[in-house]
């Protein structure tokens, strides 16, 4: 194990703790926003795009474990799947990603927030006959991929000083013992 | 760039992540007490921090809106003042029946009042964490006398259930989820109907009644209260009231809306009944109390879940709530 990868570990754990005190204890108890964005799956994806599919994958099932166990369904392994699965997904997009743009980043948010509605309507409320797909489009799916865009576009450049400052760290130590 | 370690081809990886991810499904389904353990370890890592975090923004969120609320609190106060004087004459005149009804239960030998749950309140720390569920942690467990299914009360009427406890913290699962269903019965003629959430109907302020009998008759404003057949919920909770109930497609029962009369997006603090919930429990406190035997001849003396329900024309209400 390599000091940079134990550092990227850490951060990567702090941003996913981070993000989840975000949205489970500002967005949801203290704001009591309309619709609460998903910033854990922002988490997932900008490690997807940064990093690799390893990242994502890794980043990704620790986010859908927390919501696992957040959400009171009592299944565990039912979101772990869609995050690690969507962060795989950007994992392969790694080589389009621009460092320092926010457009690939909060579109991608956006894209697999949809997605991740998708999924959640079809196992969830689809297959036990409930077909109102338009209802909870409008109603759940939309509002929290707009909040989730917003955040996104907020804390983009959060995660990008914080990537900046990992890869920094990177190449100083390169230098030093390279 | 980094380095590459071995590379795994990407269908090995997501076959690998599937088999793991529906094999902790599987698990969680088959044995419960899996699940419990891993929210366990979950909540008793971080619930300290989340609690800590919600106290503080709180008390700063509600400070600020104090300063905000002033004038809106002097006119709302001399509104209350009024109201305090028109429940006070009200409340003479239900002393006087509530005289009138000690004596004749005392006729009757009816000692028991259904009523008498024993009930502690908690404050709710933890909202949902998402958009596609409704459930609250609240700041009491199983160390104040909180169980697996303990009634969940707020402004006279039932909120939920308890889903799981810790030591001093429990997770409630509101009504208003869409995988709730809670019996029900209305109280002005005994009719028998299942509660739902509906997490698309529940913006518009309402629930889903249905499983209704056709020849039943719930009118708007009728409250629905939880019926005796239920193994889960007490009887005689009040829920909300009943409006535009018709005759579904099927035509062989009837569905219709449910304004819950508990204010969700506003609740701080709740009641959680904390008496034991066993049909001997139901039968010493239910008597029976709401229904009119005239009009449901099913709702007659048995108290027991099992023998009621296998009266009724519709399936049972799964009142677990379980999908």
């Amino acid at each position: 194990m390599d000091r940079p990868f134990i550092v990227k570990v850490i951060t990567a754990a702090l941003a996913i703790l981070i993000g989840f005190l975000l949205q489970t204890c500002l967005c949801s108890t203290i704001l009591r926003l309309y619709s609460i964005p998903n910033i854990l799956l922002f988490v997932t994806v900008m490690y997807g795009l940064r990093y690799d599919r390893y990242a994502g994958l890794a980043v990704g099932a620790v986010c859908g474990l927390l919501t696992d166990i957040f959400s009171g369904t009592m299944l565990i392994g039912f979101y772990m799947l869609i995050y690690a699965l969507l962060g795989i997904a950007c994992g392969l997009l790694h080589r389009f990603l621009n460092e320092q743009e926010f457009a690939l980043p909060v579109i991608m948010t956006v894209i697999c927030d949809l997605v991740y509605g998708l999924y959640v309507y079809v196992f969830m409320f689809m297959l036990r006959g409930d077909f109102r797909f338009g209802l909870y489009l409008n109603r759940v799916i939309f509002p929290e991929a707009l909040f989730t865009a917003i955040a996104a576009f907020i804390l983009f450049w959060v995660m990008r000083a914080q990537f900046n400052a990992v890869s920094r760290y990177e190449k100083r130590r390169a230098r030093k013992f390279g | 760039m980094n380095k590459r370690r071995v590379n795994v081809p990407l269908r090995y990886i997501i076959f690998i992540l599937v088999f793991v991810c529906v094999g902790l499904m599987v698990a969680s389904v088959v044995s419960p007490s899996f699940a419990n353990a891993v929210t366990g370890v979950g909540y008793r890592v971080l619930a300290p921090i989340q609690n800590t975090l919600n106290r503080a923004g709180n008390s700063l969120t509600s400070t600020f809106s104090e300063i905000g609320s002033m004038s809106s609190l002097r006119e709302e106060n001399a509104a209350l003042s009024a109201r305090v004087e028109e429940l006070e004459e009200e409340n003479r005149l239900l002393y006087q029946s509530l005289y009138e009804l000690d004596s004749l239960r005392e006729l009757y030998g009816l000692s028991e009042d259904y009523h008498q749950f024993e009930m502690v309140g908690a404050r709710i720390i933890q909202r949902s964490n998402g958009n596609w569920y409704h459930e609250f942690v609240i700041n009491k467990g199983s160390d104040d006398g909180i169980y697996l299914g303990s009634n969940v009360i707020a402004d006279g009427a039932l909120v939920g259930r308890v889903t799981y406890v810790g030591p001093n913290y429990s997770r409630v699962l509101s009504i208003i989820d869409d995988s709730s269903n809670v019996g029900g019965v209305s109280r002005e003629n005994g009719s028998y109907c299942v509660v739902r959430g509906d997490l698309a109907l529940y913006q518009e302020g309402h629930l889903r009644i249905d499983h209704i009998r056709g020849d039943a008759v719930i009118e708007d404003g009728d409250l629905i209260v939880t019926s005796n057949t239920s193994n889960v919920y007490f009887p005689g909770i009040a829920i909300g009231y009943a409006s535009g109930v018709e005759m579904s497609a099927n035509n062989l029962t009837q569905t219709g809306w449910l304004t819950p009369i508990a204010d969700f997006s506003d609740l701080e603090n709740v009641l959680v009944i904390v008496t034991p919930n066993t049909l001997d429990a139901i039968s010493a406190s239910g008597d029976g109390a709401l229904e009119d035997p005239s009009t449901d001849p099913e709702a007659g003396m048995e108290t027991s879940a099992e023998t009621e329900t296998a009266g009724e024309p519709e399936p049972a209400p799964d009142e677990g709530g379980e999908d």
